[in-house]
C-alpha cells in the first residue's frame, strides 16, 4: 500500500456530513484584522461564483473563546453566548452554522457534544438563555467550519478555475505545506474532514486544484500561537521557536507556499517568519523573501482568478509576489495598497531579511 | 468410549491440542478450520520466545499428533452459524453442512489489532512502519529484516502497548506476550545485524513468563538493545525515507526525537471475529470481545453454557505454552463433563 493509499483508507473513515445551501455565517474576531479579504472572499465565492443562500446577523458576537481558553471565561457564560448565537440562526431560518474561525469552530463542537452528553446542562443552559435573552435555545442541524464548505465545493471551483496550483513557467505542480488548526480536528476527529492525523480539508482543495501536498516531520507540530504561548508576553519566544522548529522542517522540500485553516497559523506563520527573517536574516525559502502564507479562501480565490489585492494579500506580512509570478497571475503592483477608493493607504518599507 | 459428537472450532495450536489430548483419551472429535492450513498464527511466527525455538517444531509436533484415527480435521470449512437446541449445538458451516454436536470447543483465537487505528504511527502510510506480526513474517521468508526498499536498516525502533493498555482504542487490557516479543525480535535483529541499534520505547517492561527476565537481561548485556521508558507520540517521514518518531523518556524527564530506519509496531491481541461472535451470540462476553469462562479458577475451561468450552486465546491473550497447557487441561474437563451420567 503506497501513502496515498494508506491515507484515502483514513479519510474514509471520516467523513462528515456538510450542508449544501442556507448557510448562517459567522465571523472571527482576529481574521478581519489579520486576513480581513478571506471572509469577504469566502462570501463572494459563495454567493457569485456557488449561487448558494448566505446569511449574516449583525447580533452576532464573539465566540468568547479567547476569554475562554484563558481562563477568563467561565463555562456555562460561553454555553449561553453559543446558545444565543443559536438561537440567532433558528430566528434567521437556517440550519446550517458555518463559523469562520477555528477556534469557534471547536468551541461550538464541543459544547454541542458536551449538551449532547449531559442533556441536564442543555437544560441548565436553555433557561439561562431564556432569562438573560428571552431566546429559545436551538441547535443546528449541521456544524462545518468555512474550510469544510470550500472543500464541499472544490470541484465546483476547479470547474470554474481561472488558473492552477502549477508554476506556469514547468507546468510542475506547486508544493504546497498545509497546515491545519487544532480545533478543527484535534478535539473531535470525528468532526472534521479526514481526521486528526491526516486532515483531508485542505489536502482535498489543493490537489482538486493541481497542486502537490507535502508531508513532511513536522507537519503536526503547534504553528506557534497556542493560546498561552502567546498571551502571555513572556513565552512568546516559545512561540516563535515552535514555528521555527516547523519552518525548518519544511525548508528541504522547497515549498511554494503554506496555507492554513485557523486565523491563529496563518498569521503566526506570516508573521513569525518575518520576526525570525528580521532577528537573524534567516528565510525558509529559496528566494530569501519567505514562504508566503495564504488562507484557503485566498488560494480558493487566486484558483478562481479574483485580485490577489481584493483578497487582501497585501497586508500579509511575507509578500506573496513569488507566488503569484509562479502562478502567472496578473496583477498591478502600483495598486497593491490602493483602498477600494483608489485612496493610496500608507506603504510599507520594503522588506530585505539579513543577518547583521 | 463415546458417542457424543465432539466439535472444535478452530484448528490453531489450542484447538489442534485439545483434539489430541481429547483422542489419546479415546473420544472422536472434528475440528472445523476456517484456512486450508492448520496451526493459526504461529504458521506465521519465526521463533518462540523465551527460548528462540523454530515455531515449526510446535506445528510439527501438533500435527504429527493429530494424525489419529480419532480426529477428523475439515479444512476450508467455517462455522457460520451456531445455535443451542436442548442439549446439543446445531452447527451451520461455510460449506453448508448442518453438524449436531454434544460439545463444542471454542478455539476461535485472536486477531492481530490492525495497526491502522493507531493513526499517529503512521501505519499503512509510511513504507517503513511494519508490525510485529510482519517481521515475524519477514524472518521466516527472507531469514533477515530489510526496510520495505530492501534496505538493511541501521536503527530499528520498537514500540510496545500498541493497542494494548491505550484508552483511546478501548483497550484497557495488556497483551501479555508483546513485551518479551519486543525483546525477543530485538535480540533476532541485532543477531542478524551485528552494526544496528535497537531501540525499545516502553511503558512498563512486563516480563511475566519463566526464563522472560532473563531474556530481557540478556537482550541488553548481551545484545545491547536499548530500553526507552516513555510512549512514542507521533511518526512522520523524513525527506531520505526514514521514520522520525517523537516520544518522551521519561526517566530522564527528557523528549526525544529519533530517526530510524524502520519502525515496529507490538501489536495487541484482539478477540478474533469468531470469537466475539460466539461470545456475543451466547451471552458469555468478558471483556473487549472474548469468551468468558464459567469461573476464573475453579473452572475456566467451562463456559457459562453447558456443554461448550472455550480454550486459549478465544478467552484473553496468553503465550503459546499457556495455550497447550490449557489445551490439555479443557481436554480433561470435557471428559469429566462426558463422564457425568447426565452427558455420558
Amino acid at each position: 500500500m503506497n501513502q496515498i493509499e494508506g491515507k484515502q483508507k483514513i479519510w474514509a473513515e471520516y467523513q462528515k456530513e456538510i450542508g449544501d445551501d442556507n448557510f448562517f455565517f459567522v465571523r472571527s474576531c482576529i481574521r478581519q484584522s489579520f486576513f480581513p479579504g478571506s471572509e469577504q472572499t469566502f462570501l463572494k465565492i459563495m454567493r457569485e461564483y456557488l449561487g448558494k443562500r448566505v446569511i449574516e446577523d449583525y447580533r452576532h458576537t464573539t465566540c468568547t473563546g479567547i476569554g475562554y481558553h484563558s481562563d477568563i471565561v467561565k463555562l456555562p457564560t460561553i454555553e449561553t453566548v453559543v446558545a444565543r448565537h443559536f438561537s440567532l440562526m433558528a430566528e434567521n431560518g437556517c440550519e446550517n452554522y458555518v463559523p469562520s474561525c477555528v477556534t469557534s469552530f471547536g468551541i461550538y463542537s464541543e459544547i454541542l457534544d458536551t449538551w449532547e452528553h449531559f442533556p441536564d446542562e442543555k437544560e441548565r443552559i436553555a433557561q439561562f438563555l431564556k432569562e438573560a435573552t428571552g431566546r429559545t435555545l436551538a441547535t443546528p442541524k449541521n456544524l462545518a467550519h468555512t474550510s469544510d464548505i470550500i472543500y464541499k465545493f472544490r470541484n465546483e471551483i476547479a470547474a470554474k478555475a481561472k488558473f492552477k496550483l502549477v508554476n506556469k513557467k514547468t507546468g510542475q505542480p506547486l508544493k504546497v505545506v498545509e497546515h491545519i488548526g487544532c480545533h478543527y480536528s484535534k478535539m473531535f476527529a470525528k468532526r472534521s474532514q479526514g481526521g486528526q492525523e491526516f486532515p483531508h480539508v485542505l489536502v482535498g482543495m489543493i490537489e482538486a486544484w493541481g497542486g502537490e501536498v507535502i508531508d513532511y516531520p513536522e507537519r503536526r507540530h503547534c504553528c506557534g500561537f497556542g493560546f498561552r504561548q502567546y498571551l502571555v508576553m513572556a513565552n512568546r519566544g516559545y512561540s516563535v521557536a515552535n514555528s521555527y522548529k516547523k519552518f525548518e522542517s519544511m525548508e528541504p522540500y522547497h515549498p511554494d507556499f503554506i496555507v492554513a485553516n485557523c486565523p491563529g497559523c496563518a498569521m503566526f506563520m506570516d508573521k513569525w517568519q518575518y520576526t525570525i527573517g528580521s532577528m537573524e536574516g534567516r528565510t525558509f525559502d529559496q528566494e530569501g523573501k519567505g514562504i508566503p502564507v495564504l488562507t484557503y479562501e485566498e488560494m480558493a480565490g487566486l484558483v478562481l482568478g479574483i485580485d490577489p489585492w481584493e483578497l487582501g494579500m497585501q497586508m500579509h506580512q511575507i509578500p506573496v509576489e513569488t507566488l503569484l509570478d509562479k502562478m502567472g497571475v496578473d496583477y498591478d503592483p502600483d495598486k497593491k495598497f490602493l483602498g477600494f477608493n483608489d485612496e493610496q493607504l500608507p506603504k510599507p518599507p520594503e522588506i530585505v531579511f539579513q543577518r547583521d | 468410549m463415546s458417542n457424543k459428537k465432539i466439535v472444535v472450532i478452530g484448528g490453531g495450536p489450542g484447538g489442534l491440542e485439545t483434539a489430541n489430548a481429547l483422542a489419546r483419551l479415546g473420544y472422536s472429535v472434528e475440528v472445523l478450520e476456517k484456512e486450508e492450513v492448520l496451526g493459526g498464527h504461529i504458521r506465521h511466527w519465526y521463533k518462540l520466545f523465551p527460548n528462540l525455538k523454530d515455531a515449526d517444531e510446535v506445528i510439527d509436533f501438533l500435527k504429527e499428533r493429530a494424525k489419529n484415527p480419532n480426529i477428523t480435521i475439515s479444512m476450508g470449512e467455517a462455522m457460520s452459524e451456531m445455535t443451542k437446541n436442548g442439549n446439543t449445538f446445531e452447527i451451520k458451516t461455510s460449506k453448508g453442512r448442518d453438524i449436531t454436536a454434544d460439545v463444542v470447543i471454542a478455539a476461535t483465537g485472536f486477531e492481530a489489532f490492525k495497526a491502522e487505528r493507531k493513526e499517529e504511527f503512521g501505519y499503512s502510510v509510511y513504507n517503513n512502519v511494519f508490525t510485529s506480526v510482519e517481521i515475524e513474517e519477514m524472518l521466516r521468508s527472507k531469514g533477515t529484516v530489510t526496510t520495505r526498499e530492501g534496505k538493511v536498516p541501521q536503527t530499528v525502533a520498537i514500540v510496545h502497548c500498541v493497542g494494548s493498555r491505550d484508552e483511546k482504542v478501548g483497550n484497557f487490557y495488556c497483551s501479555r506476550v508483546c513485551c518479551i516479543c519486543g525483546v525477543k525480535q530485538a535480540i533476532e535483529i541485532r543477531k542478524l545485524l551485528p552494526d544496528s541499534q535497537v531501540f525499545n520505547y516502553y511503558m512498563d517492561m512486563r516480563m511475566t513468563g519463566q526464563y522472560f527476565e532473563e531474556l530481557y537481561r540478556e537482550s541488553q548485556e548481551k545484545w545491547g538493545v536499548h530500553y526507552i521508558r516513555g510512549r512514542v507520540s507521533e511518526a512522520s517521514q523524513t525527506i531520505d525515507g526514514m521514520i522520525q518518531i517523537k516520544a518522551e523518556d521519561t526517566l530522564l524527564a527528557k523528549p526525544v526525537i529519533k530517526k530510524v530506519d524502520m519502525l515496529i509496531l507490538m501489536v495487541a491481541i484482539e478477540a478474533s471475529p469468531s470469537t466475539a461472535q460466539i461470545a456475543k451470540q451466547f451471552d458469555i462476553e468478558y471483556d473487549y470481545g472474548f469468551i468468558r469462562s464459567r469461573d476464573r479458577h475453579n473452572e475456566d475451561q467451562y463456559t457459562p453454557v453447558d456443554g461448550m468450552f472455550a480454550v486459549g486465546t478465544a478467552k484473553g491473550p496468553q503465550t503459546l505454552k499457556e495455550t497447550l497447557a490449557d489445551a490439555r487441561a479443557t481436554a480433561e474437563q470435557v471428559a469429566e463433563y462426558l463422564k457425568t451420567s447426565s452427558n455420558e
